[in-house]
């Protein structure tokens, strides 16, 4: 119930933020940009070089927007001092950040379906063809990378005292998970004493990574799967099988579940701390 | 009542003697063949042959629809020692009492055999030092239960000159056809599926092959240590379910020209390794993950291929001195200034992610991770190591081959919903009190 009220709270005061405006017009013309893009290729099914290029881009992107979108909504709380005044109030923390949550996936998810929908009306409208199967899975990917990276938002809210902080936080996720990823892989990984370590332990920080995790399964699904080598042959396997998808999507709503929680704990403490 | 039991004594009795007369056919085709002269026709009446058969004169062996030769033995089904003999319209099923004996075994010249049905765990048909033979309109079927390294090769040539191997059909075997130290023979127009290796070629000299498919096998076409092979105008497509699948490969390869293929959907499309003064043009490479590969490979002719919406367009490694000018990449943003239909930037593939591959294969994982395109642009590997074209197609030589004109309904309503929906969201969020 308490998690409800802040639910509604939380979509009224996001899409009465200007903010939330900015990014759905420059998401919308970003994503308007990469179907269009794509539906001017020959290519038609499965993983090309366009379907990487554009996951790519909307890797760069959307995870950089979703984690200053969700961090800056926690600490606002914390500066504007509705923390404060709703703390008088018999609210738990998890209550709160599940709500909070809740309220911003659901803004996110509408930007992503605006931006979706009007490309896509555009595409038709131009007569430009389209893949069908393309569309939904860009629009899957796209809202699943949102999802996670709002979780980790939160975290990064949590642990800020303002925006600056978590403007440092989120632009240094952003950087790490996504840009720097490959560099901090390979030359962390070939310290190890082993080589055999080396594929195992990359296995397990992919799985950790969201954008990592989430890309290499669609492209496994999108039937790429080989182009990763012998190494991942049960990994492919497990992807690609009836269960795959479903635990798929069961470890991502565990990863959600398990940083909500923690950021919930850390807001927590950095409260009653904060407060002596 | 009596008249009923009757009806059913004299069909009891006729059917008696059918199978009789069919058993007795059976074991006397070997006499019939011994008997015959040379050149002699012999028509197999209908029914089903058990015993292993010899052919060793010129004669006809011509069968029909529903002749069979269901055979288990540790001896070929059929064995043709003769030359100039003929075997038609037959249907085999072997089954083998030991290893590797093959379902039709050919030791002698200028056999034909034709309209024949294959369906065995073992090799398909053997040609043993056996040349000029014709093999046409072959069906063979593997077993798809077995494992691929259970599984026996389709037709199999060994020390075979100048055959022609024509319009086969085969699936579910090792390799659908190889040859080994082999001159001279033609492949055309044949399809093999769902087995290892489509057409494989072990030392072999001027093999031709031409209109040949191989569809989802872990690899289309295995060209090795040949010289003066000649390929061309076969479809080799969606070979990538295993991680070591290619469309084609030419490894220690001479001399060879590999022209207007169709190279579609493999994991790799090309890969050239330790090949020298081959001539490979006019292919349309495309929906690869990795188009076109070098493994120290020297001194080849890469030109007016069109490398079309591959994940990775291409890749070298020590392979410099190749010559891989005026292909289109489509992939490439070139500017023609003279306007001969070449662009004036050039094309470079950085071999970055393939070294790193090679060395770590584990680091795989980060293929086309948007980071390692970051990478990619920072570390730049010796030109001399990159697979550059310095004069790029504009076009396409090649018409483009997929085009396609999808009804956009579909998008068009999923899109209205999708816009539909969040418009509501909006207006919801927005007045709610």
């Amino acid at each position: 119930m308490q998690m409800l009220t802040v639910f509604q709270r939380e979509l009224k005061l996001g899409f009465r933020n200007s903010w939330t405006y900015s990014f759905l017009i420059l998401f919308s013309i970003f994503t308007g940009a990469i179907l269009l893009l794509h539906s001017s290729v020959s290519s038609i099914e499965g993983y090309t070089n366009m379907t990487g290029t554009l996951m790519n881009m909307t890797l760069y992107l959307l995870p950089l927007i979703t984690l200053l979108l969700g961090s800056f909504s926690i600490t606002a709380e914390k500066e504007d001092g509705h923390w404060g005044l709703l703390a008088t109030y018999p609210l738990s923390s998890v209550s709160f950040f599940f709500g909070k949550w809740l309220g911003l996936a659901i803004i996110l998810t509408t930007i992503i379906f605006f931006s979706f929908g009007i490309s896509g009306i555009l595409i038709s409208i131009g007569g430009q063809a389209m893949n069908t199967e393309t569309f939904i899975f860009f629009l899957a990917f796209s809202v699943l990378l949102a999802l996670t990276y709002l979780s980790i938002a939160f975290l990064i809210g949590a642990l800020s005292k303002n925006r600056w902080q978590a403007l440092i936080g989120a632009i240094a996720v952003w950087f790490i998970t996504i840009v720097i990823w490959p560099l901090l892989m390979i030359s962390l990984l070939t310290q190890l004493p082993s080589y055999k370590l080396v594929q195992p332990t990359l296995q397990v920080l992919t799985i950790l990574n969201p954008a990592e995790f989430i890309r290499v399964f669609s492209m496994m699904r999108l039937g790429a799967g080989s182009a990763f080598g012998a190494d991942y042959d049960a990994l492919i396997t497990w992807a690609l099988s009836n269960n795959g998808l479903i635990i798929f999507i069961i470890m991502l709503i565990i990863y959600v579940f398990v940083t909500l929680f923690i950021s919930s704990w850390i807001w927590n403490r950095g409260d009653k701390y904060g407060a002596d | 009542m009596p008249k009923r039991s009757l009806i059913f004594i004299t069909l009891f009795i006729a059917g008696f003697l059918f199978i009789a007369f069919d058993e007795a056919n059976a074991q006397s085709l070997q006499e019939i063949i011994d008997r015959a002269e040379k050149g002699e026709t012999i028509q197999l009446p209908d029914g089903t042959y058990e015993e292993p058969i010899v052919i060793d004169k010129p004669i006809q062996l011509v069968g029909s629809a529903d002749v069979v030769f269901k055979v288990k033995s540790d001896r070929p089904a059929i064995t043709i020692k003769a030359n100039g003999a003929t075997l038609e319209q037959i249907a085999v099923e072997y089954e083998s009492g030991a290893n590797d004996t093959p379902a039709i075994l050919i030791q002698g010249s200028q056999n034909v055999i034709r309209s024949v049905t294959i369906e065995t765990a073992s090799v398909g048909i053997l040609l043993d030092d056996a040349h000029e033979n014709l093999l046409s309109d072959i069906s063979i079927t593997g077993d798809e239960n077995l494992p691929i390294r259970e599984r026996r090769r389709g037709i199999d040539l060994w020390k075979a000159d100048r055959n022609t191997i024509e319009h086969a059909k085969i699936s579910h075997v090792e390799d659908g056809i190889y040859e080994e130290f082999c001159e001279e023979n033609v492949f055309r127009n044949n399809i093999v599926t769902h087995s290892r290796y489509g057409y494989h070629l072990m030392f072999t000299e001027r093999t031709e092959l031409y209109h040949n498919e191989s569809y989802e096998n872990i690899s289309g076409m295995m060209i090795m240590g040949t010289k003066e092979t000649h390929a061309y105008e076969n479809t080799l497509k969606f070979n990538q379910e295993d991680v070591q699948s290619l469309g084609l490969l030419l490894y220690d390869v001479y001399d060879s020209r590999i022209e207007h293929n169709t190279i579609a959907h493999n994991r790799i499309g090309i890969l050239v390794e330790e090949a020298y003064d081959n001539e490979i043009s006019y292919n349309d490479v495309t929906n690869n993950f990795i188009g076109l590969q070098f493994k120290r490979a020297e001194n080849n002719v890469i030109t007016h291929n069109a490398f079309d919406a591959n994940v990775s367009q291409g890749q070298a490694e020590d392979s410099m001195m190749n010559e891989t000018n005026a292909n289109y990449w489509s992939d490439h943003h070139g500017l023609d200034v003279t306007g001969d239909g070449m662009s004036d930037l050039s094309y470079h593939v950085d071999p970055f992610y393939m070294h790193l591959a090679n060395k770590y294969p584990a680091f795989r994982l980060l293929f086309q991770s948007p980071g390692m395109i970051f990478l990619d642009s920072m570390m730049h590997t010796p030109k001399e190591e990159q697979l550059v074209d310095a004069s790029p197609l504009m076009e396409n030589p090649l018409s483009s081959s997929e085009t396609f004109n999808e009804h956009n309904t579909a998008i068009a309503i999923i899109s209205t919903t999708l816009f539909l929906m969040s418009i509501i969201t909006i207006y919801m969020g927005v007045r709610q009190t």
